[in-house]
């Protein structure tokens, strides 16, 4: 029977699983009629990394009902999946965030470089199956912690793009539901690029984060973070869009 | 990086009628510019009117410019005639991403 601990992990988990599937879905099917590159990242970026690489990554480590080659192929499957979704991530902050910047173009060129190096490391070294079957190898460790950091750069630019729409906003210069969604896409990011970075340091460490209370009490609360500030943000309810609004009347009205 | 179309002509009318040299004229709207959360690469005519109704005038006399609010005021009249664009990244992508909500 699963512990509290693991149960409360699985439903945070599984909660981000579920939110990125149908947003990354709905975010497609959004660029499709949009044609823009962002939105293609976006979307790209929610499936391809949290509704199909995580759950890859975890199938290929757990499932030893399996047989072996199979979960060798689940596991490339989800470093290239996780690959593309990084490398999308990369692009949707460089292109909304820092349009201008070739530092931010070169960074992301870097990153698509050293993650390919990342995985030459592990195939020349202990190979899939240490990934699959251990969680093992420098390479394989070396390139999750590239979503990690892509994820936090994007946290660190939209909390700090917050910030500016929100003294925007007290000279009536911004929507606050746009400023909103902003801020949530931020703390979703930073939630997902903190557990994504506490599993890496743990896995560095010889720690086995996803069946140790602590990974569970680091990942049950921010999946669920992750997971509910992505749906405000992309799918929010028309009361939650009320209130937002109001909030930001309330808000003018007493000059704060 | 250089200013948008509307941050140059406001930081140019500014060095026009007041006695601030233009390093100083630059300065002082791209403080305000801060304060107001909007960037000189990307401000529009508009929020740039704003931003010398509301915020503007207290930097100008805070550099002993006389009648801020009277130059400032008559800055703003100006540049909404002239519709100088924007464009910001993040606000124009935020708002697609909502899917018209």
């Amino acid at each position: 029977m699963l512990d509290p601990a693991r149960a409360l992990a699985a439903l945070g988990g599984l909660a981000f699983v579920l939110a990125s599937l149908v947003l990354g879905i709905r975010l497609l099917a959004l660029a499709t009629r949009t044609r823009q590159l962002p939105e293609v990242c976006i979307g790209l970026a929610l499936l391809l990394m949290g509704g199909l690489g995580y759950p890859l990554i975890m199938t290929a480590r757990m499932a030893v009902r399996l047989a072996d080659p199979l979960r060798i192929g689940v596991m490339a499957l989800a470093i290239l999946l996780m690959g593309v979704g990084t490398l999308a991530v990369g692009v949707f902050n460089w292109r909304v965030f820092r349009p201008g910047e070739s530092w931010a173009r070169a960074l992301v060129i870097a990153a698509a470089v050293s993650m390919l190096a990342c995985v030459g490391l592990q195939l020349a070294g202990p190979g899939l199956a240490a990934a699959a079957f251990h969680n093992q190898g420098l390479g394989f460790r070396l390139f999750q912690l590239h979503s990690g950091l892509l994820t936090a750069w994007g946290a660190y630019e939209s909390l700090s793009a917050w910030s500016r729409l929100r003294r925007r906003q007290r000279l009536g210069l911004a929507d606050p539901v746009v400023s909103e969604r902003v801020l949530l896409w931020g703390i979703a990011s930073a939630a997902s690029a903190t557990v994504g970075a506490t599993s890496t340091i743990a896995g560095f460490l010889g720690i086995n984060f996803a069946a140790t209370a602590f990974g569970a009490a680091v990942t049950a609360p921010l999946g669920l973070i992750a997971a509910g500030s992505m749906w405000l943000a992309f799918l929010p309810p028309a009361a939650y869009l009320r209130r937002v609004r109001s909030r930001a009347v309330v808000s003018a009205a007493s000059g704060a | 990086m250089l200013g948008s179309a509307a941050f140059t002509w406001t930081c140019a009318e500014i060095e026009r009628v007041t006695t601030l040299s233009e390093l100083v004229a630059r300065g002082t709207v791209r403080l305000a510019l801060k304060q107001a959360g909007l960037e000189p690469q990307a401000v529009s005519g508009d929020q740039m009117a704003i931003v010398l109704r509301e915020i503007l005038p207290r930097e100008l006399a805070a550099r002993a410019v006389a009648n801020a609010a009277k130059l400032c005021s008559e800055i703003a009249v100006r540049i909404r005639g002239r519709n100088f664009e924007g464009g910001d990244a993040v606000v124009d992508v935020f708002q697609r991403l909502g899917g018209g909500k």
